[in-house]
């Protein structure tokens, strides 16, 4: 009765207060294109209980009492909209926004809206930005600048890995349209596959996630690609030192269906042609014989981005997105020999040919299919029908045919290929209410059907000669798997007081793959205490599951690596994280934050000690055998962040700096000692600066600095004389003989336990725009790596004689980036 | 000119940025610790290998240690100081093309004592100011083995006034019982012949080297008798589970897990060939090791140790080691064996 009367109390303040308000919604455009602004701040400008933003579809829903309102509507980069009005009623609004550029108006500094938030550990990343900052080959990428970013650690040199508070790469969530994406490099991990002409907005979570996502530990880079250009036909054309790119985005009937294209290649292949040309096929000939050779060979990617969106009505919106991109290398030789034998006067040929072709490639596909509805004022629907592909093979095929004075002598065919992949379906509905002021709930549902293949191998010969045939056809690896994933969540942005608001959420998993069902409730929560309005202190905790684990090398960066379910015997990953940090706007220009973290990561996967992905046959020929080569442990983080951020003026950038340690622990791999894991950094810092000299020229400036990685090097070496040969009773037996010699043992004190030197490099770039007839072209000049620095990309033991001739030995640190110009061209209309 | 040289200048500065050497090990200052290796086996006498462990790449000869005071302890009590023994020799035109002169280092230290099943052991070295020891004792026997043979034939051929080549083929099956619980086990089969893999008969007996002798080649594939497993023809076995599969560089080992009154019935098919002295019998050698679980841990390590060194794709390994103060292993085995007597005189000259 008691919990009657009070429920009943709590539904009359809800309906009371719903009575006392009316409810602003709408949508926040670009004016120019017509393009949806996410996180879009719209506020009661003389009231800072009265705030929302707009959501990853650009919709917002506000609740204000009724009364002469005044809405105050920003955006980073954008000038700020007032709208001043008598609010009698449920009131619809598309609000667009020009770009304060243009307008030549002050920029407003929208971390307001973050020191309000009670989200923490979040990252916007400034796309805009992000264009004019140096980068390799002149090639913006978007993962090399979110490792710019506090908490967020690189791989190896050059590669985009992204390590987020000393978690895996594999536990990153990163969605494309809110579609996962399974392998994000290109060029052997040098280049993520986003093309950044085609993305609209990057957020990066490093922790307090809300319930909305899941399936990964450590992170969620929510990338969403531009809709396209609802006003008029736009393009830009980019050409770099090794690719070029084009993106083209219009409306197909204006303010109703608009398009985007955009399209990236590498030309390596096609520059190196001709010199495989010159070098690679040679012909040589004497009185009777010829001796042929034709080599080709190359590597390219691509990648393809597309998107369509066409309003049905005012409510309602469809979107189509397309990803494809794919990564290829390829080897073809063709040794050709012929001698020509006159025998009884009958001319006679003998011949022999050895052709081997190899060829390795990577593919993505990703496609999504979404709808967008707004019931009412306080309703948004989002639902989404996506398909997500990654597939790896290679392959080698070796032809060897002789012919010996006219005949056939042997004929000869060796193959051996290999691939692997993954494949999801699924199904979401994601339901945006805004019941009262106070409250912003967000809840719904999912499905995913996955398709893993973990490695299958194919080996193949057919060998014929004068007496013989021979064939085999083997195919081996693990079987194929399919699991099914569903999930809801619940989550409410409650402000409890104008001082105190909170995100209080939850997330049921359940992950079904063969006969076993896993069932995960994960809570999340999350708090924000406003000191002044300026300053606000933040708080959270989340509870994280992961169902697919990655089965990596650590060693090479070779795209081997493979995506397995988490099954009965290698069960799910899982994780808890918390973290408390300050938000501070020091001024309309800076704001700085400081975070402080601690994660736990429990049952994550690693290879046993010996293994890898290339195991014997007989072992990959038991079904599921990368069961049997994974072991699981533990993995611990903790750390501090900091992070000074300048948003406007002509001098822009940031200062992060990370402060963590994190390390590994499983029961069989370093005789069960805990080890620092692989890109444990203990420092880590990022000084990003971009200065405006005026409309036309600006000049950006990146240094960071990594604390040495750890590896594992051989601290000693000894004797063992249980050798290649030997065997067990050779030290009894007084009659056995000993043949063996010094094969020494490598001893490694720990695995990890070596530090590598430090990493660190300045880039430089210059940007120069002018605009034309039709356009602005923009000529950037780059420096990568500035002062020449060796940074660790492969190193090795090696001995030579040091400086008193005697032998010694050395660690040779081998680096694949020095000093590095380059130059590109851009052109946008 | 000018040009040319700034190209140059260029292409050294690219290269040159390549890699970087650190000297990361000090020779002068190393502290190298004492490595003791030593495999015993019931009733027989202790060979010991002292070594020492050197700078990583630079490890030579001259890490045997020649001086060392090598103490034997039977149940904490002094049994003796066990003797040098240096018989190494360099072999000139080896069995191994490749190699021209091939050292054999045989330095040890033996003990005149034998070790007796159901006593504990312990060794302790000094040398050059450092101390290291370690214990070990012999595992329970607690696997039977019981064997039957099928079928065997055996053909040969004369192609030597004093030596004969034979080819035969087989099939023996295994039953192992224990009644220990995670028991480590190998089993290897061997036959009493030399190998003929430099595909030609020696006309003396003085050209054929003794550790020719039972390690002969052979083709052996086991077969587990599981349905799930089904059966396979490489040189390992594959049981159900509680089982554990090892197989080390000499292709003849097999390492399985048995536990409590567990049997697993392991058939072998076998293909042997050799040659043996004329009018001397073939016998095929089965012995069953059981291994303490350190030495099961000693030597999975150091296979894996071995598969690692130089492999990209896989994290290098530490081989295990059980001696406190340096490096190194020192364990115990107990082994069962038997033979079988080849009858080929019914088989001659079939081929």
């Amino acid at each position: 009765m008691k919990k009657l009367f009070l429920g009943l109390i709590v539904l009359l303040s809800v309906i009371h207060s719903y009575a006392q308000n009316h409810t602003i919604s709408g949508y926040v455009e670009d004016a120019a294109t017509g393009e949806r602004l996410i996180g879009c701040i719209v506020k009661e400008a003389n009231n800072n209980k009265y705030v929302t933003s707009t959501n990853e579809f650009g919709f917002f829903s506000l609740k204000l009492p009724k009364k002469q309102v005044k809405i105050r509507v920003y955006y980073i980069g954008y000038a700020p909209m007032e709208l001043d009005f008598k609010l009698s009623k449920d009131t619809s609004l598309t609000i667009d926004l020009e770009l304060a550029n243009q307008l030549n108006k002050v920029v407003v500094n929208a971390e307001h809206y973050n020191i309000e938030s009670s989200q923490m550990s979040k990252i916007d990343v400034p796309l805009k930005m992000m264009k004019n900052l140096p980068v390799i080959f002149g090639e913006v990428d978007l993962l090399k600048t979110l490792q710019l970013m506090p908490g967020v650690q690189s791989g190896t040199e050059g590669s985009n890995g992204i390590y987020v508070r000393g978690g895996g790469p594999d536990q990153n969530l990163i969605l494309l349209d809110g579609v996962p994406v399974y392998n994000v490099s290109h060029l052997f991990g040098f280049f993520s596959v986003f093309n950044t002409d085609a993305l609209k907005d990057v957020t990066l979570l490093k922790g307090g996630f809300p319930a909305r996502y899941g399936g990964r530990l450590s992170s969620v880079i929510d990338i969403r690609m531009k809709d396209g250009n609802m006003k008029k036909l736009k393009g830009a054309v980019s050409i770099g030192l090794i690719s070029s790119k084009f993106t083209i985005e219009g409306p197909i009937k204006k303010n109703k269906t608009s398009f985007i294209i955009s399209a990236r290649r590498t030309y390596i292949d096609i520059l190196a042609k001709p010199f495989i040309k010159i070098f690679g096929n040679r012909t040589y000939s004497e009185e009777n014989s010829t001796d042929k050779t034709n080599n080709s060979g190359g590597y390219f990617f691509y990648d393809l981005n597309a998107k369509l969106t066409h309003k049905l009505s005012d409510k309602d919106r469809l979107f189509l997105s397309f990803y494809g991109g794919k990564d290829k290398a390829y080897i073809n030789t063709r040794d050709e020999n012929t001698d020509n034998h006159n025998l009884d006067g009958e001319d006679l040929l003998s011949s022999n040919i050895f052709a081997d072709k190899s060829n390795l490639f990577w593919a993505n596909t990703i496609t999504a299919a979404r709808w967008n509805h707004s019931f009412a004022k306080n309703l948004f629907l989002n639902t989404t029908l996506t398909y997500s592909r990654f597939n790896f093979a290679f392959g080698d095929e070796t032809l060897n045919q002789s012919i010996s004075l006219g005949d056939k002598e042997e004929d000869e065919l060796f193959g051996i290929s290999y691939g692997s992949g993954i494949k999801d379906f699924a199904a979401k509905i994601d339901f945006n209410y805004f019941p009262v002021v106070n409250h912003k709930i967000r809840f719904g549902f999912s499905s995913i059907y996955h398709y893993f293949m973990p490695g299958q191998t194919h080996f193949y010969f057919d060998i014929k000669d004068k007496n013989d045939t021979s064939k085999l056809d083997l195919r081996f690896g693990s079987d194929t798997l399919f699991a099914r994933e569903f999930s809801s969540y619940f989550e409410d942005d409650i402000v409890i007081t104008p001082w105190f608001k909170m995100n209080i959420g939850a997330r049921l998993s359940i992950f079904n793959v063969r006969d076993t069902t896993f069932v995960s409730p994960e809570p999340r929560i999350s708090a924000r205490i406003l000191l002044n309005k300026n300053m606000s202190l933040k708080f959270s905790y989340a509870k994280m599951k992961q169902y697919l684990h990655f089965l990596t090398n650590n060693t090479v960066g070779l795209p081997l690596d493979i995506w397995v379910p988490a099954t009965n015997i290698v069960v799910p990953e899982d994780s808890w994280q918390v973290a408390s940090g300050m938000s501070w706007l020091i001024s309309d220009k800076f704001t700085l934050t400081l975070e402080g973290f601690y994660k736990e990561m429990n049952n994550l996967v690693e290879y046993k000690e010996g293994e890898s992905i290339f195991g014997n046959v007989m072992q990959q020929g038991k079904s599921n055998s990368w069961e049997q080569k994974v072991t699981q442990g533990r993995g611990q983080a903790y750390g501090g962040e900091f992070f000074l951020k300048k948003a406007s003026g002509k001098l822009t950038g940031w200062i992060a700096y990370t402060l963590s340690w994190t390390n590994r622990t499983f029961a069989g791999i370093n005789f069960g000692k805990t080890f620092p894991y692989k890109y444990d950094r203990r420092h880590d810092i990022s000084v990003v600066a971009l200065y405006k000299l005026n409309k036309n020229i600006n000049f950006g400036l990146t240094w960071v600095y990594g604390s040495g990685t750890p590896t594992t090097i051989a601290k000693s070496q000894y004797f063992d004389p249980l050798d290649e040969n030997g065997s067990i009773e050779m030290y009894a037996n007084d009659n056995s003989s000993y043949d063996y010699w010094i094969n020494g043992i490598n001893y490694y004190q720990n695995r990890n336990a070596f530090r590598l030197p430090a990493y660190h490099r300045l880039d430089l770039s210059m940007n120069i725009s002018k605009k034309r007839k039709h356009g602005t072209r923009t000529w950037s000049f780059g420096i990568y790596n500035v002062y020449n620095h060796i940074n660790p990309f492969y190193t090795e033991l090696i001995t030579h004689n040091g400086a008193n001739n005697k032998t010694q030995t050395f660690l040779r640190v081998y680096s694949i980036f020095p000093i590095m110009p380059s130059v590109s061209y851009r052109f946008v209309w | 000119m000018k040009k040319n040289i700034i190209l140059i200048l260029g292409v050294i500065l690219f290269i040159t940025a390549c890699h970087k050497d650190y000297k990361i090990y000090d020779k002068n200052n190393f502290k190298s610790q004492l490595v003791i290796h030593s495999l015993a086996a019931p009733d027989s006498i202790l060979r010991v290998f002292v070594t020492k462990s050197a700078v990583p790449e630079q490890l030579d000869t001259n890490c045997f240690v020649t001086n060392a005071t090598v103490s034997l302890y039977e149940d904490d009590n002094f049994i003796e100081n066990l003797v040098f023994f240096d018989t190494a020799y360099v072999e000139e035109n080896s069995y191994y093309d490749y190699m021209q002169k091939e050292k054999f280092l045989t330095k040890y230290y033996k003990s005149n004592y034998h070790l007796k099943r159901n006593h504990s052991y312990s060794i302790k070295i000094k040398a050059e100011g450092k101390e290291a020891d370690a214990n070990f004792s012999f595992p329970q026997i607690s696997a039977k083995v019981e064997v039957d043979k099928n079928g065997f034939t055996c053909d040969t051929n004369q192609n030597s006034k004093n030596f004969y080549i034979f080819f035969g083929q087989g099939t023996m099956y295994f039953k192992l019982k224990t009644t220990k619980h995670n028991g480590h086990y190998m089993l290897r089969l061997l036959c009493n012949a030399w190998d003929i893999d430099q595909n030609k008969l020696p006309e003396n007996y003085t050209d054929v080297p003794d550790s020719a002798y039972y390690k002969t080649a052979m083709n052996i594939s086991f077969i587990d008798n599981s349905e799930e497993n089904g059966a396979s023809s490489l040189n390992s076995l594959y049981a159900t589970y509680p089982f554990l599969t090892f197989k080390d560089r000499h292709s003849s080992y097999v390492f399985t897990d048995l536990s409590d009154n567990n049997t697993i019935n392991i058939t072998a098919n076998m293909n042997f060939q050799g040659y043996k002295r004329n009018g001397e019998p073939i016998y095929i050698k089965y012995q069953l090791f059981e291994i303490s679980d350190k030495i099961y841990k000693y030597y999975s390590s150091l296979d894996k140790y071995w598969d690692s060194d130089g492999n990209p794709f896989v994290e290098p390994v530490n081989v295990y080691s059980n001696v406190e103060g340096g490096f190194g292993f020192v364990g115990a085995y107990n082994v069962t064996e038997d033979s079988i007597k080849i009858d080929i005189k019914a088989n001659r000259n079939k081929r």
